[in-house]
């Protein structure tokens, strides 16, 4: 038993044989349907099968031979691009040892930029240079001075003696 | 263009070192010369100041004290006018004519206790290395008189 859809492709096809054509007008008369919609439903359906041919092709060998040859310089190409790239360098296809050498150079540089970067620069020679003393005066009475320095110490001593004691109570802040 | 990526790895490298040599080279801020009073004393526990701190082994050979304490200090610029005053605190202060060069500064110093004029010296401060003035005694301790240019 065909569906009523199945008979109403079949009629816009022009495959419904008689057999059918009779239970199918029949249930064209019960849902309404105009048997004229039928016609004009094959009319179009012809229409759509006549002009969707497939278009002819003219000078088909010259379209073709032009891909082709297109086809050809492409992978011609992607080949090429593909062998530089191999030869080039790529940290995942070395080897593990020239990973790690390449690791420790890289390392080794940095060690060195920071040694240079942290080590105390000597301002305009100055680890030559020591504090001096060429002269001293007292002024205040009583009071006697020693200068003491060396150009091999860190540091040169004015020692005083004679300036009065300061009390404890005396704020000198 | 693509950069090969030795050349790119090498760059990056090239890149952090110029980073990290970059403010070694270029951020030395200007000298200073500094004076600093310290009271030193003996304590059963010694404490020293931090800014005594470089030189503290120095103070304690040199006076035979074991604690330091930072009274007062005063720190200027150089280059600075020839003629300057360093009030590191009321009771003593230096006045200096100096011709600085370089890191070293040549100066006449005068100290001063109050309007009293201690004494006169005609002195070469390198960068790093002070000069130490031992000043009179305050209670249990000693008034140690610093001058240092600090790089």
């Amino acid at each position: 038993m065909k569906t009523f859809e199945q008979l109403y492709f079949q009629a816009i096809d022009g495959t419904l044989d008689e057999a059918d054509r009779a239970a199918f007008e029949a249930a064209m008369a019960q849902r309404g349907i105009n048997p004229s919609e039928i016609a004009r439903e094959r009319a179009f359906s012809q229409l759509l099968i006549r002009e969707a041919r497939r278009p002819t092709l003219r000078h088909a060998d010259f379209f073709s031979s032009s891909v082709m040859e297109r086809i050809r310089r492409e992978a011609a190409r992607d080949g090429a691009q593909a062998v530089s790239r191999s030869r080039g360098f790529q940290w995942s296809r070395l080897p593990a040892w020239a990973r790690l050498a390449w690791g420790g150079a890289a390392s080794l540089a940095m060690a060195v930029a920071l040694t240079l970067a942290l080590r105390p620069h000597d301002h305009a020679g100055s680890q030559r240079l020591t504090t001096r003393i060429f002269s001293l005066h007292e002024f205040a009475a009583g009071m006697s001075a020693t200068a003491i320095s060396s150009p091999v110490s860190h540091y040169a001593v004015v020692w005083t003696d004679g300036i009065e004691y300061i009390p404890a109570e005396t704020r000198i802040q | 263009m693509k950069c090969p990526s030795t050349l790119r790895l090498a760059g990056a490298i090239l890149l952090l070192a110029a980073i990290l040599l970059t403010p070694a080279t270029s951020s030395a801020s200007p000298p200073t010369v500094q004076a600093m009073v310290v009271f030193a004393t003996n304590q059963p526990t010694p404490r020293v100041a931090d800014d005594v701190g470089p030189f503290a082994s120095d103070l304690s050979r040199v006076f035979g004290y074991n604690s330091f304490e930072v009274i007062g200090q005063q720190a200027r610029p150089l280059p600075d006018p020839s003629e300057y005053w360093l009030l590191p605190c009321r009771e003593f202060y230096l006045k200096l004519f100096g011709r600085p060069g370089g890191s070293a500064l040549r100066a006449y110093a005068e100290l001063y206790q109050k309007n009293k004029l201690l004494l006169g010296l005609d002195v070469e401060l390198a960068s790093g290395k002070p000069l130490f003035i031992r000043g009179p005694q305050w209670g249990k301790g000693q008034i140690i008189i610093v001058l240092q240019v600090k790089p």
